[in-house]
C-alpha cells in the first residue's frame, strides 16, 4: 500500500528564547485507506502532530511527504491548495460557518477549488443524506444540534473526495450516543469512499492502527496491540 | 474572486446592524464633506460674483488719461496670454445727461461691442432695441430710461465735463439686474465716446477678463512686465478688494480643513470595523485558510468588504446630497425667498470628491487585509 502521509524525523520546537520541544524525532507513515487513532495524554503532542500532518504547521525540522509530493519547499499558496484538494479536516468543534447554510457550508471546499460542477452538487446531496441531513441542507447551521453539526463538518470534509481526514477530537464535544454515530460514520466512508483517517481521540472505538504518543514520542508497536486488544 | 466576494457578502450580512450603521455614516460623511465643499463654492462663486459683475479682472490704464496705440497693446496681451478671455478697450466718461428739467449724472461707456461680449455680455442684456453700431447712438440702463421717461428711436442731450452738448439716439435699453450700473452706464460705440471727449484714437483703458479671477494679480503681473508703454499701469480686482479676497481664501481654507477631518472621521470609521470585523471572523477566517484559502483570497473577503461599503455608502450619500441641496435652496432663504447662497450642483467637484473618498477608503482597506494574512488558522483551531 502506497502512503498518503510520510513523516520523517520530525521534530517541533516552540518559542525563540525559552524553547520547548514537542516533537521528537517523528517517522511515521499514513497508508492509503487506513484508519489511524492517535491516543496520548493532553499535552503529549497530539494535536501538534496533527496540525504538521496536515500541514497547518511546519515541523522545525524533518520532511512531511503528502501523497508522494515533499512539502518542504512548497509555498504557502501550494501548501493550502495541497490542503484543499487532498486533506479534509474534523476538529473538536465544527467550525461550520454561520453565515452560510448547510449546504453552502458543505460546498465550501470545492468553491475554494473553483469546482461549480454539478457532480460536486450531487456529491453534496448523496453525502448530507448519507449523514441524515439532506432535510437539513437549507437549514442555518446554528439551528442544527451538536451532532448534527459535527456530521456537517464531515461531509465538508469530504466533499473534495480527499484521500485522508485528520480529525482532531471529533467527538470531544459530543454526547455518548452521537460519538458512536461519527464514529460509525468514519468506518463507513472509509468502506465506501476508501479515504483515510487519522483520528486524534481519547476513547479508543475505532478498530485499526492505534499510534501511541508520549510526551512527544510515538510508542512502540508492541503496546499498540496490547492496546488494541484490550479494547476490540 | 467570486468566493472572496461571496463570503465578504454574507460577513455583511451576517451583521446587517452593524453594516447598515457604517453605511449610514459614510453616507453622512461623505454627502456632508461634498455638501459644505458645494456650499463653500457657492459663497465664493456668490461673493465673486457680486464683486466681478461689473468690474474686470483687470485694467490696463495710462497714467495721463488716455493711451493711442492701444490696439498694439491689445493684440500683443491677446496673443501672448492664452489665460486672457476678454480683452476690452474702452473710453469712459463723467457726463451728465439732460432731458427737459433734468440733469442726472452720468457714465459714458464706449466700447467695441463685440470685445466686450465676454466681459459684460451686452447684447444679451438688451431687453429692447440694439446695439450702438453706429456713431451718436447709446444704450440707456431700465432704471435710467424709466427716470428719463424716454423709449428707443428718442433722443437726449449729454452734457460733457467741459460743459458742451451732443445729441444722441436711443437706439436700445438694456438691464444688468443692477440698478447702480442700469441709473449710470450711458453706453456707445468707441468712436462716439472718443469724439464726445475730444480723444481722437486715444483710449482710457484696456479691462480684462482672465479664467481664473484668483489669478488676477499674478497675471496682472506678468503682462505688466510684457507691455511696452512707459505710462502704462495695471491694477487687479483683488487689490480692490482685498477684504473680501482674504475672506473667501479664509472660508476656503476653513472648508478644505473641515472636509478633510470629516474624510478623515469616515476612514477611520470603515478601517475600524473592518478590524473588528477581522477580530469577529477570525473563527471563519481560519477555517477557511485550513480548508485551503489561499492568504490572498482570504484578504481579499476584506477588500471586497471595505469596497462594498464604501459602494453602499456613496450610493446613499448622493441621496443625502440631494435631500441638503434640496433643503438648503428651499429653508435658508433671504426675505425675498431668494438662496443666501446659490449653490449648485459641480458634477465634476461631487465626482472628484467621490473618487478621492472611493482611492483613500479603498487603500486602507490594506490594514485589515494584511490582519487577515498574518492569521494563522492554528492559533484560530487551538483557541476554539
Ligand atoms: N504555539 C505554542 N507555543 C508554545 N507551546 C505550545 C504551542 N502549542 C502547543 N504548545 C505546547 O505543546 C504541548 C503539546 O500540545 P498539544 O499538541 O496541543 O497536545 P495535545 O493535543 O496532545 O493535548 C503542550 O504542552 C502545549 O502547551
Ligand atoms: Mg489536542
Amino acid at each position: 500500500m502506497p502512503n498518503v502521509i510520510e513523516l520523517i524525523d520530525i521534530n517541533k520546537t516552540y518559542g525563540t528564547r525559552v524553547k520547548s520541544q514537542i516533537l521528537y524525532d517523528i517517522n511515521l507513515e499514513i497508508e492509503e485507506h487506513s484508519i489511524n487513532s492517535v491516543i496520548g495524554a493532553s499535552g503529549s503532542g497530539k494535536t501538534t502532530l496533527l496540525n504538521i500532518m496536515g500541514i497547518l504547521d511546519r515541523p522545525t525540522c524533518g520532511e512531511v511527504v503528502i501523497d508522494g509530493s515533499n512539502t518542504k519547499n512548497m509555498t504557502q499558496c501550494k501548501l493550502a491548495k495541497l490542503r484543499n484538494q487532498a486533506m479534509g479536516f474534523i476538529f473538536q468543534f465544527h467550525f461550520l460557518l454561520q453565515e452560510f447554510n448547510v449546504l453552502d457550508n458543505v460546498l465550501m471546499p470545492s468553491e475554494i477549488q473553483r469546482n461549480n460542477r454539478s457532480e460536486v452538487k450531487e456529491r453534496a446531496n448523496r453525502l448530507l443524506d448519507m449523514l441524515g441531513l439532506y432535510k437539513y441542507r437549507r437549514y442555518n447551521v446554528l439551528d442544527l444540534s451538536g451532532g448534527q453539526q459535527q456530521r456537517v463538518a464531515i461531509a465538508r470534509s469530504l466533499i473534495n473526495n480527499p484521500k485522508i481526514i485528520l480529525a482532531d477530537e471529533p467527538t470531544g464535544n459530543l454526547d455518548l450516543h452521537s460519538s458512536e454515530d461519527v464514529y460509525n460514520i468514519f468506518k463507513q466512508m472509509n468502506k465506501e469512499y476508501g479515504v483515510a483517517f487519522v483520528i486524534v481521540t481519547h476513547d479508543k472505538h475505532l478498530a485499526g492502527r492505534v499510534i501511541r504518543i508520549q510526551d512527544g514520542k510515538i510508542m512502540l508497536p508492541h503496546n499498540e496491540s496490547r492496546i488494541q486488544k484490550s479494547h476490540t | 474572486m467570486l468566493l472572496p466576494f461571496k463570503i465578504a457578502w454574507r460577513f455583511l450580512l451576517d451583521k446587517k446592524l452593524q453594516t447598515l450603521l457604517v453605511i449610514f455614516g459614510i453616507a453622512i460623511g461623505v454627502s456632508v464633506q461634498i455638501f459644505i465643499g458645494l456650499v463653500s463654492q457657492g459663497l465664493e462663486k456668490t461673493l465673486v460674483n457680486k464683486v466681478l459683475a461689473y468690474s474686470p479682472h483687470i485694467t490696463v490704464y495710462s497714467k495721463s488719461g488716455g493711451f493711442s496705440d492701444w490696439q498694439k497693446e491689445a493684440d500683443r496681451i491677446r496673443s501672448n496670454f492664452p489665460e486672457v478671455k476678454a480683452v476690452s478697450p474702452n473710453v469712459n466718461s463723467q457726463a451728465w445727461i439732460k432731458l427737459g428739467k433734468m440733469t442726472i449724472p452720468i457714465l459714458v461707456r464706449g466700447f467695441n461691442i463685440l470685445d466686450t461680449e465676454r466681459l459684460y455680455n451686452i447684447t444679451a442684456a438688451i431687453y429692447e432695441g440694439s446695439s450702438p453700431v453706429n456713431n451718436n447712438e447709446v444704450l440707456l440702463g431700465k432704471e435710467l430710461a424709466e427716470r428719463l421717461g424716454v423709449k428707443v428711436g428718442d433722443e437726449v442731450s449729454i452734457l460733457t465735463l467741459g460743459r458742451q452738448t451732443a445729441t444722441m439716439k436711443i437706439v436700445g435699453l438694456y438691464d444688468f439686474d443692477v440698478a447702480k450700473i442700469n441709473n449710470a452706464w450711458v453706453i456707445s460705440n468707441l468712436t462716439t465716446a472718443q469724439n464726445f471727449i475730444g480723444f481722437g484714437d486715444k483710449v482710457t483703458g484696456i479691462e480684462l477678463e482672465i479664467d481664473d479671477p484668483f489669478q488676477a494679480d499674478v497675471v496682472s503681473d506678468q503682462i505688466s512686465r510684457a507691455l511696452s508703454g512707459e505710462e502704462l499701469a495695471l491694477s487687479n480686482w483683488k487689490d480692490q478688494n482685498q477684504l473680501i479676497v482674504s475672506a473667501i481664501v479664509g472660508q476656503k481654507l476653513v472648508t478644505l480643513v473641515i472636509e478633510f477631518f470629516i474624510m478623515l472621521a469616515t476612514i477611520i470609521s470603515i478601517i475600524n470595523i473592518l478590524t473588528i470585523n477581522v477580530f469577529q471572523k477570525s473563527k471563519q477566517v481560519g477555517i477557511l485558510k485550513a480548508m485551503g484559502l489561499t492568504d490572498f483570497s482570504s484578504s481579499l473577503v476584506f477588500v471586497y468588504q471595505a469596497l462594498l461599503l464604501s459602494l453602499g455608502g456613496i450610493a446613499l450619500s448622493l441621496g443625502f446630497l440631494a435631500v441638503f441641496l434640496r433643503g438648503f435652496n428651499r429653508y435658508i432663504v433671504t426675505a425675498q425667498g431668494l438662496p443666501v447662497v446659490k449653490v449648485t450642483v459641480d458634477h465634476r467637484f461631487i465626482g472628484l470628491s467621490i473618487l478621492i473618498f472611493f482611492g483613500v477608503s479603498m487603500s486602507t482597506a490594506i490594514f485589515p487585509a494584511l490582519r487577515c494574512i498574518k492569521l494563522n488558522p492554528i492559533e484560530v483551531i487551538k483557541n476554539a
